[in-house]
C-alpha cells in the first residue's frame, strides 16, 4: 500500500484528522530537528522550538495552498522560530551573564568519531558562529538547499548567501581543521 | 572572499554555468593551492553534512498534546457546576427526608392536616378554625 502523500495527509489534517497531521509529524521531525538542533544546539530549548513548528503548521493549515513543500515550509517556520529563541537566548546572556563565554567544542584534539560524536561536535563548532552565518550554513550545507532556494528562505540576494557562506567557512575552519584527517582532507 | 573561493562555492552549489565550471575543474587539476583550497572545502562540507539530529522519543505525541484543546471558560463552569450539584443534591434529599418525618411526626400533633401530603409539607388542613388560630398567631 503506497504511502499518503504530503498534500493527501494535509487535506486530511485539514478536516479535523489528527492521526494524519501526526503522520506529517513524524515525517518531517528528523528535518525540523536538523534546523532546529543546528540552529540551537540539542535540549529542551531546541524540543519547544520544533514543537511550536509544527504548531505553527497545524494552525496555517487552512492557508497552506502548497506552493511550497510541506518540508520547505516547515524549514522557513523552524529557522525564524530558532532565530527569534537564538536572540531571546543572546538577550538574556547579555543581560545576566555578560562575560559569558561561547562553550568550546568537546575536544581539543583529535579522536575516534563515530556519528553521533560528528554531530556534537558539528552542532558545538555552529555555535561559535553568529547566527546569520550560522543560518546560511545550516540552510545550504546542513540541510541541502541551493543559494538561491536559501536566499528565498531567508528573504537576501544570493550575492548575500554567497558572501554569509564564504564568511561563515572562513570563521568555521580554524574550528574544525583539527578534528578533520589528511584523508578527508584529500577528499575528491 | 577571493574570486577564486566564490567560484569553487558555486561549484560546490552546482551553480556554475558548464563553460566556467569546465575551466575551473581544468585549474584544479594543474593548480595546488586551488585544489588543496577545494579539498579543504569539500572536507568541510563533508563533515558539516555528517551532522544528523533528532528530537528525543515521544516528539510527535508532545506536539499532538499540545494541539489538544484546553477546556474553555464555559466547559470548565459546567464541570464545576455538575461537581457543586451532585454533592449539593445528596444533601438537599437528606434535608427534605429530615424535614418531611419531622412534620408528620411532630405538626400532625399540633395542628390536624386534611391529607398526608399536607402532612408531609407540613401544611395545615384547610378548615376554618385553622385559619383563624393561623390569624391569631
Amino acid at each position: 500500500m503506497p504511502l499518503p502523500s504530503d498534500a493527501d495527509l494535509v487535506a486530511r489534517a485539514r478536516d479535523g484528522d489528527h492521526a494524519a497531521f501526526q503522520r506529517l509529524v513524524e515525517r518531517y521531525a528528523d528535518q525540523v530537528a536538523d534546523v532546529v538542533i543546528g540552529m540551537l544546539g540539542a535540549g529542551p530549548e531546541a524540543d519547544d522550538v520544533g514543537q511550536e513548528t509544527f504548531i505553527r503548521l497545524y494552525e496555517a493549515l487552512d492557508q497552506f495552498r502548497g506552493e511550497a513543500s510541506v518540508g520547505t515550509y516547515l524549514t522557513r517556520i523552524a529557522i525564524n522560530r530558532a532565530l527569534k529563541a537564538s536572540r531571546r537566548r543572546t538577550a538574556w546572556y547579555r543581560r545576566f551573564l555578560p562575560s559569558a563565554e561561547a562553550p568550546e567544542p568537546a575536544s581539543d584534539g583529535r579522536g575516534d568519531y563515530e556519528a553521533q560524536e560528528r554531530s556534537e561536535l558539528v552542532r558545538r563548532v555552529l555555535q561559535q558562529i553568529d547566527e546569520k552565518h550560522r543560518t546560511v550554513v545550516v540552510l545550504r550545507i546542513l540541510e541541502g538547499y541551493s543559494t538561491r532556494e536559501t536566499a528565498a528562505l531567508l528573504d537576501i540576494p544570493e550575492g548575500t548567501v554567497m558572501s554569509r557562506l564564504s564568511r561563515a567557512l572562513d570563521k568555521l575552519e580554524p574550528l574544525l581543521a583539527p578534528f578533520l584527517t589528511a584523508d578527508e582532507m584529500q577528499v575528491e | 572572499m577571493t574570486p577564486d573561493r566564490a567560484q569553487l562555492i558555486r561549484l560546490m552549489d552546482g551553480s556554475l554555468d558548464d563553460a566556467t565550471a569546465r575551466r575551473l575543474r581544468s585549474r584544479l587539476e594543474h593548480d595546488i593551492d586551488l585544489r588543496a583550497e577545494w579539498n579543504r572545502l569539500q572536507a568541510m562540507q563533508s563533515m558539516l553534512q555528517s551532522h544528523t539530529a533528532s528530537f528525543e522519543d515521544g516528539f510527535s505525541r508532545r506536539v499532538m498534546q499540545r494541539l489538544r484543546p484546553a477546556p474553555g471558560a464555559d466547559e470548565s463552569l459546567a464541570e464545576a457546576l455538575q461537581w457543586l450539584f451532585v454533592r449539593v443534591e445528596v444533601a438537599a434529599l437528606a434535608l427534605i427526608v429530615l424535614l418531611a418525618v419531622y412534620n408528620v411526626t411532630a405538626m400532625n400533633d399540633a395542628v390536624a392536616a386534611s391529607s398526608f401530603l399536607e402532612a408531609l409539607f407540613g401544611l395545615p388542613g384547610t378548615t376554618l378554625e385553622n385559619v383563624l388560630l393561623f390569624a391569631a398567631l
